[in-house]
């Protein structure tokens, strides 16, 4: 099994576990007494997003397609401000079509309004390049994102287009940073 | 589709079983992580000469197809402090000249011939 299919095997395991420990917790967290006004149906707030990322890395243009996973508590929304968790899978390939990849994990902040939504977050794991002919070289990552976008509700779902710009750093003998913008259509369900 | 055990009703002795199957779901996708994370973990820390050098040998395979890379090393190798190391057949601005070089100048250059001496390996029957 290559590196993309085990990554993206990898993405969907997560989502799926993902969605079992939020149901796993609505159902064993007690509701309170009384909800606020929004009252969500469930404590938890998870999305997916999927689209296309570039990158540059040392000056070599890399395209890449991103699949990232958020988790909230809903509960711990401080009032637009919802602090949460992500992990993203990146595949792609420079211009030259050598193999590219991160796995990260990290905290998420996202401010939310009706029709909007934007954050930052910062992540951490692992990047890798594949060389020409052989095993692939890595990295350590620390990745920080901006994102934001419109979004429309669609009563506990929002349909939303996400924009975003990473830097990743790559700490080591040559420490650079990976950068570079992002677009990807995201679902959230609350 | 999964069912993940949502039911209110599910009687006393199927719960730890469900309860189980969830907890196993949650941690199977952070093993896995692990698992990549290991498997694409040869050497911490990249070299912008080795990432460089990479890429221009990629270009040049593209270039010269079907002639098949076998002289060009892209690896940086410390021998020690006694011993200097292996660096990279291309340097940095080596490799960016063959990166935006085009096909015809990699070949007029020598590239095609130079480093890739032989036809790809087909079988392994050549007695």
């Amino acid at each position: 099994m290559n590196h993309g299919t085990t990554t993206f095997v990898a993405a969907a395991l997560l989502a799926l576990s993902a969605h079992a420990r939020a149901q796993e917790l609505v159902r064993d967290t007690p509701s309170p007494p009384d909800a606020a006004n929004e009252a969500p149906t469930k404590k938890i707030s998870l999305g997916f997003a999927a689209g296309g990322e570039f990158r540059e890395l040392y000056g070599i243009p890399i395209t890449a397609v991103d699949v990232r996973g958020t988790l909230a508590p809903l509960a711990a929304r401080k009032g637009m401000l919802l602090p949460g968790l992500f992990a993203s899978v990146l595949v792609g390939a420079t211009k030259e079509g050598l193999g590219v990849g991160h796995v990260l994990v990290g905290p998420r902040f996202e401010a939310r309004s009706r029709y909007f939504f934007a954050g930052l977050s910062a992540g951490f794991g692992y990047f890798w390049i594949d060389r020409a002919g052989g095993d692939p070289m890595g990295n350590f990552d620390a990745a920080a994102d901006v994102f934001g976008g419109p979004q429309i509700p669609l009563g506990h779902l929002a349909l939303a287009l996400e924009a975003r710009f990473s830097a990743e750093l790559l700490p080591g003998t040559d420490a650079t940073f990976a950068y570079g913008p992002g677009l990807a259509v995201r679902l959230r369900f609350d | 589709m999964v069912d993940f055990g949502e039911s209110s009703d599910s009687t006393q002795g199927e719960a730890p079983l469900a309860a189980l199957a969830r907890r196993v779901l949650f941690a199977l996708p952070v093993f896995v992580l692990l698992g990549l994370g290991v498997r694409s973990m040869p050497a911490p820390g990249l070299r912008e000469d080795e990432v460089q050098c990479e890429e221009a040998l990629a270009r040049i395979q593209s270039c010269c197809r079907p002639l098949y890379a076998s002289n060009l090393a892209c690896v940086y190798v410390d021998h020690g402090d006694c011993n200097p190391p292996t660096l990279p057949d291309l340097s940095v601005d080596e490799s960016h000249v063959v990166e935006q070089a085009s096909c015809s100048d990699i070949s007029a250059a020598g590239y095609c011939t130079e480093w890739f001496a032989h036809e790809p390996p087909e079988d392994d029957e050549d007695d």
